[in-house]
């Protein structure tokens, strides 16, 4: 159970289904969030380094500082917007726009909630409170953060400068280096889950136990949650990962600013670019909320006891995201920047073999706690063996077997089959 | 899993998202062509080289690893996407189905794995050409004197020492750069 369903909305309100409004209001929390949060995130950053630096940081515009990156941004809008000699206009002008439309889309998939509906009869689901409630939501988000590289490259080509195009093709080796770990970490998730659905994802770490025989008030908690439940070094590889593939420090290498000056955006003035910066903010928020939702469980609460589970799913969301910002700038503050080749040799010797070694660990320990559970009753090899036992939910379940109750849907039990409840009512 | 052919109506709201974003996106290049001013000057509109007139144009040659790093990031991308539906049905298979799903994917990824050593062994993943000159000509003086392992402006020389220069380079200010450096390649050849 998720244990904040206290209230349910009715689903159907006079002639509207409820439920149908659910991504458009999800559109315009998360694209309200993001673009408050978004010179919030700068004087975050600023301040937090500040503080690591013992210095003072940003204090002069309003209280302590926090109008800072209002003013730089209708500073930005009232500079000059200078179109140098020999680019190519075009793709000049598209790259911005490309790298922030991608980065907007793809935070598209992101579950913030699951929000609880009852129907006409009394049987309660959950919505999950996403723009995009695909059953590729995880493919969706990866496809658009590789994507981003092309406004990149773009931009450090069209600049007919030698320091963007430096840039631009660090930027694309590295994206499409770090890509694979990141995708080969995200499947060990998604081995456990056995859905790329980001709430059924989110859904499978709130019936979870940590462990077979654990108390049953630690199901769904922080320790049955996927960075614990995949082995730590998934989560590890792809916190790595994330943070490679939207070119941070310590992997900023494509815009390293002691060797190629600002590297594809250094002939990008005025708000072009900090469109770029736009998309890289937005592009940190979206990495950190597939590791919130994949790995730390998403909108659950920590612990489903009483002063946790008062607050709303959608702000623990907002909170791990918000943690995961804080990582971004704490490495920032802490770590020198890595040589390109060492870069390189992180992401291809390093990673990649390890993220894959570590999914078979997984599939196998699957496998082996499987036939501990089931060893006794072998199923006719004729008639089990060809017929996938796909169960009709397609549910969550901890890897270490079955839980009892929940195997079984039911009406009283509709959390695992949850999404599938309104489909198989006959939505409207 | 709901696999009914509804699902394609979840699709309608990300095509908003997209749609928002780029007005959003618009809205900012626009805005900032409008508002800002526009004083084109010769200098301002150079290619930017740390103040200095750009030397040739940036539509050059460049190194060939990018284009290998690309052609084996398709092999194991390929091969990820492989992994995608394997893993998502891996889960819901009966145990007998399972030990088939497990093993089968072990071998394709075996077969895999002999390329990567493959690649590896061909030394395609290492960024630093001096080990590739190492692994050409095993007697080369950088396996007489190993390379130090991080340090910077050291990728083609082996151990870090600095030569003494020789007698026939004037000195630093004494002449122009340009004779500088005439001298100082003359002695290399």
């Amino acid at each position: 159970m998720i244990g904040q369903l206290a209230i349910a909305f009715p689903a159907n309100l006079g002639p509207i289904y409820l439920p149908a409004l659910v991504p458009y209001i999800a559109l315009v929390i998360w694209l309200g969030f993001v673009l408050t949060i978004l010179p919030g995130l700068i004087w975050i950053e600023r301040v937090v380094i500040a503080l690591m630096q013992d210095r003072s940081g940003p204090n002069r515009v309003g209280p302590r500082g926090l109008l800072q990156p209002t003013a730089d941004v209708i500073k930005l809008f009232f500079k000059e917007d200078v179109l140098p000699e020999n680019v190519d206009v075009r793709i000049y002008y598209i790259a911005p726009v490309i790298a922030v439309i991608l980065a907007f889309a793809a935070c598209g998939t992101l579950v913030l909630d699951a929000i609880p509906f009852v129907d006409a009869e009394g049987r309660q689901f959950t919505v999950p409170l996403t723009v995009g409630d695909v059953n590729i939501g995880l493919l969706y988000i990866l496809a658009m953060a590789s994507l981003q590289v092309y406004g990149i490259v773009l931009a450090g080509w069209a600049s007919n400068n030698k320091y963007s195009l430096l840039g631009g093709l660090r930027a694309s080796a590295q994206v499409i280096s770090y890509e694979l770990a990141m995708g080969l970490a995200l499947l060990c998730a998604i081995l456990m889950a056995g859905s790329l659905r980001l709430g059924d994802i989110v859904e499978a770490q709130a019936t979870r136990l940590p462990f077979p025989g654990a108390p049953e008030f630690l199901r769904g908690s922080i320790l049955a949650w996927f960075w614990l439940g995949t082995g730590l070094i998934p989560v590890v590889l792809y916190t790595i990962a994330m943070v490679a593939e939207t070119n941070r420090a310590p992997f900023d290498l494509p815009e390293a600013e002691s060797e190629l000056i600002a590297g594809f955006h250094t002939e990008y003035s005025s708000m072009k670019f900090a469109m770029f910066f736009t998309s890289e903010y937005v592009a940190m928020l979206t990495v950190s909320g597939l590791n919130a939702a994949v790995f730390w469980g998403g909108w659950l609460p920590p612990l489903n006891v009483a002063p946790f589970t008062l607050i709303p799913g959608v702000l623990w969301f907002i909170i791990k995201v918000m943690m995961g910002i804080f990582l971004y700038t704490w490495l920032r503050a802490t770590l020198p920047r890595l040589r390109y080749d060492a870069l390189m040799a992180l992401g291809w010797k390093r990673m990649l073999p390890l993220a894959l070694v570590w999914l078979f660990v997984l599939a196998g320990a699957n496998l082996a706690l499987e036939r501990r559970a089931s060893s006794a009753p072998l199923p006719t090899p004729e008639a089990g063996a060809i017929v996938p036992r796909m169960r009709s939910t397609g549910g969550p379940a901890s890897i270490t077997g079955q839980p009892p109750a929940s195997a079984e849907p039911g009406p009283q039990t509709p959390v695992p089959g949850s999404m599938e409840a309104p489909a198989s009512n006959g939505a409207p | 899993m709901s696999g009914n052919h509804g699902d394609i109506l979840a699709y309608v709201p990300l095509l908003v998202l997209i749609g928002v974003s780029t007005a959003i996106a618009l809205a900012m290049v626009v805005g900032s062509f409008l508002l800002g001013p526009k004083k084109p000057t010769a200098y301002k509109a150079t290619a930017y080289e740390c103040g200095m007139t750009p030397i040739g144009s940036a539509r050059e040659r460049f190194p060939v690893k990018f284009y290998l790093i690309a052609m084996l990031f398709i092999v194991f991308d390929i091969e990820t996407i492989f992994l995608y539906p394997w893993a998502v049905t891996y889960r819901a298979q009966g145990y007998d189905l399972k030990i088939f799903y497990f093993a089968e994917m072990l071998v394709f990824v075996a077969i895999l794995f002999v390329g990567y050593f493959y690649i590896l062994g061909r030394r395609a993943l290492d960024w630093d050409e001096s080990e590739r000159a190492v692994a050409r000509d095993p007697i080369s003086p950088e396996i007489l004197a190993p390379r130090p392992p991080i340090r910077f402006g050291n990728e083609k020389s082996g151990p870090v020492r600095r030569l003494p220069e020789p007698a026939h380079v004037p000195a630093y200010g004494a002449v122009s750069q340009e004779e500088r450096i005439a001298a100082l390649t003359s002695r290399r050849e």
